[in-house]
């Protein structure tokens, strides 16, 4: 906790020490709509974000809305992540970024009573945490000079530094004195990451009238083949459980994001943006043995509304709030987003 | 030569204060913000606003002090409102009224089966849904306000019962499944003094709170589905706070709390409640406030960091007040 503290008294320090020796030659006149989809040439932004997803329903094969709490589920997901991004010329920059995610998903609770053995009361929770894969990805900006329109190409990688597939459960049984059961915990873990490098491709436009921009994007993650992971079986032996771990094929499924979004210049620093953006995955499966299965494809459409405002020029803040309106074989959350640039211009 | 140097540094640092710190006129001073507003209200301003939090329902800190999910499926849908009317009855005294209403549902299934016969699923609902306990609070300054922001206040807080104090409407259906109303109040009146410190070191300052709530006790249903009425007392509860805020320029400041709570738990007929036995609690709360001209809005997040017996889940609060 100490230590914590320290960190963040550090942290904060620097940063009001770094916002009053930097930034202040000359770009400190952009409005938010002006910024261009690329840093300037030596230029640092290190962009934290976080992002919130809690979930009351899914979106079923059809596209239709089912309730979590009809079929005894729930989920909730937090993602942090860190993106630093530097300009190593006008029009051409260098991304590396991390995330960190801790999604929790739950399943029907069952009671199972039986004639000769004590009933059981068993709970079932999945949960993907860990830190992720190292994106690293550069970009180049057509115009060089930014005027009413920005056309930006990126292209990248994903590195596996992070454990992909099943991690060892922690799954845990005791006898319930209070209620007479058998109280079964099964608590399945995953990592975050892919298990192999993955493509990452796409581009954005952004066009700028006086008081308005709008801007467009597309980005693909796409895994270079299918990954050799680990999945575990568990036995329960009385009270405790013995576990083995299994190697298993898995292709994790192309990631696509595309969105489009209009921001409003409502001051000189602050503008308000909103948009519709869309999250798919296709293509994955697994194979353990004979079996072979296929995951179905997703998609899930939100309508977005949030604002972006800049502090100073090295401190921009932006948040979001997403609605879901269509989408399926998913998780239909309200998305809350807040990020926080840091800008180490000279 | 000696008293010509000193009046030039005197001067010098006349100028540099000079400029952190600007003359208000009364009217200016509505549109100060959390760094530098006055301690309590002005005479006569009024500020009216209200909060919006979501509570995710998803980890505990168990008695042994350990972080743990939860293992069922329970969940939580909805949202806890909160309106808050403030006034200044003197440069010295404010009266604030916070009247919460909960908008919440929290939910759970169970799937049965006997001897490989399925049996069903069967549900828990519970509906949180009302009024809850008005709190009235009384802010003085007894060391008055000095250097734009110094001081030292005392803090009245009485709560006042006036949510439903008993579970209602209980329904248990053949399958098992169950509904009720979750009381949205406590049943007893409260009272907290709390005494709160500030200091300005324009544009940061330095806020500091101790406090103690002492439950008066009532009696109330306990359990859900019973009609027995228990005599009860709610837990004491010891508050500790300091924050470090600070001005990123003049309509934004950001405000780090961090926040210590201990309960004893609650008694039941006399008898330590096998519900709370007690615990306690401690919390980081990063804090955006944006001040545009008399209307404020704040966004607080609450991350628990350690605690026993005490809730373990992220907090989103907005806030939105207006001053007239």
């Amino acid at each position: 906790m100490k230590r914590f503290m320290l960190n963040y008294m550090i942290f904060v320090l620097t940063m009001m020490i770094f916002q009053n020796t930097h930034g202040q030659d000359g770009i400190q006149n952009l409005r938010n709509i002006d910024w261009p989809l690329t840093n300037f040439k030596g230029q640092i932004s290190i962009e934290g974000d976080l992002r919130q997803y809690i979930a009351n329903n899914r979106r079923n094969d059809q596209g239709d809305t089912e309730a979590l709490r009809d079929e005894g589920s729930t989920y909730s997901a937090t993602i942090s992540g860190i993106n630093v991004r530097y300009g190593i010329m006008d029009n051409i920059e260098l991304m590396l970024g991390f995330d960190h995610q801790n999604e929790i998903s739950r399943k029907l609770t069952m009671y199972i009573f039986s004639f000769n053995q004590p009933s059981q009361y068993i709970s079932t929770l999945e949960q993907t945490k860990g830190f992720g894969d190292l994106d690293l990805r550069i970009s180049y900006k057509w115009p060089k000079e930014t005027e009413s329109y920005d056309i930006k190409l990126s292209v990248g990688g994903s590195l596996p530094m992070a454990k992909a597939g099943e991690k060892e459960p922690l799954h845990e049984a005791f006898y319930d004195s209070e209620f007479d059961l058998e109280e079964i915990n099964l608590h399945y873990i995953y990592g975050s990451g892919r298990g192999v490098l993955q493509l990452l491709a796409g581009g954005e436009f952004k066009y700028r009238l006086s008081k308005n921009a709008f801007h467009a994007w597309y980005y693909s993650r796409i895994p270079n083949g299918a990954a050799t992971v680990e999945t575990w079986t568990s036995v329960k032996n009385g009270y405790d459980f013995e576990h083995e771990s299994i190697e298993v094929e898995r292709q994790f499924p192309m990631v696509t994001q595309f969105g489009v979004e209009s921001e409003f210049q409502i001051s000189p620093f602050f503008s308000i943006l909103g948009g519709y953006s869309n999250f798919s995955t296709s293509g994955g499966w697994f194979e353990q043995g004979d079996s072979f299965i296929e995951e179905p494809s997703t998609s899930l459409g939100s309508l977005n509304l949030g604002y972006f405002l800049i502090v100073s020029t090295n401190i921009w803040l932006r948040q979001n709030f997403g609605i879901p309106i269509h989408g399926n074989n998913t998780y239909s959350p309200l998305q809350l987003e807040a990020s926080f640039t840091y800008n180490l211009f000279k | 030569m000696k008293f010509r140097i000193t009046l030039l540094l005197i001067s010098i640092c006349g100028i540099l204060y000079g400029q952190t710190e600007e003359q208000m006129v009364p009217s200016e001073l509505k549109f100060r913000n959390v760094v530098n507003e006055p301690i309590t209200l002005k005479k006569g301003f009024l500020r009216v606003g209200g909060v919006l939090n979501y509570t995710l329902i998803n980890q505990i800190f168990t008695e042994d002090g350990e972080r743990k999910i939860f293992d069922s499926n329970i969940w939580s849908n909805g949202w806890f409102n909160n309106i808050i009317v403030e006034y200044g009855v003197s440069d010295k005294l404010q009266v604030d009224v916070q009247i919460p209403y909960y908008n919440e549902t929290i939910s759970g299934s169970n799937y049965a089966e006997f001897g490989g016969l399925n049996l069903g699923t069967s549900t828990t609902e519970i509906s949180h849904k009302g009024l809850g306990d008005i709190s009235v609070f009384l802010e003085y300054q007894i060391i008055p306000e000095r250097n734009m922001g110094d001081g030292l206040t005392l803090t009245m807080i009485t709560e006042l019962p006036t949510g439903r104090k008993d579970p209602e409407n209980y329904e248990e259906s053949p399958d098992g499944s169950v509904y009720y109303e979750r009381p949205t109040g406590a049943g007893e009146f409260t009272l907290s003094p709390e005494l709160k410190f500030r200091k300005v070191f324009y544009p940061f300052s330095f806020e500091g709170f101790v406090g103690i709530e002492f439950p008066f006790g009532g009696e109330k249903i306990t359990t859900p589905g019973s009609s027995e009425n228990n005599s009860f007392k709610g837990s004491t509860v010891f508050k500790v706070s300091s924050n470090f805020n600070f001005m990123i320029n003049d309509f934004i400041a950001i405000k780090n709390g961090l926040l210590f709570l201990n309960l004893n738990g609650e008694t039941v007929n006399g008898m330590p409640s096998e519900e709370f036995i007690g615990g306690w609690g401690f919390t980081y709360f990063p804090f955006v406030s944006f001040q545009f001209r008399k209307l404020r809005i704040e966004e607080a997040v609450t991350i628990p960091l350690m605690g026993k017996s005490n809730g373990a889940d992220i907090s989103f609060f907005l806030m939105v007040r207006y001053l007239f």
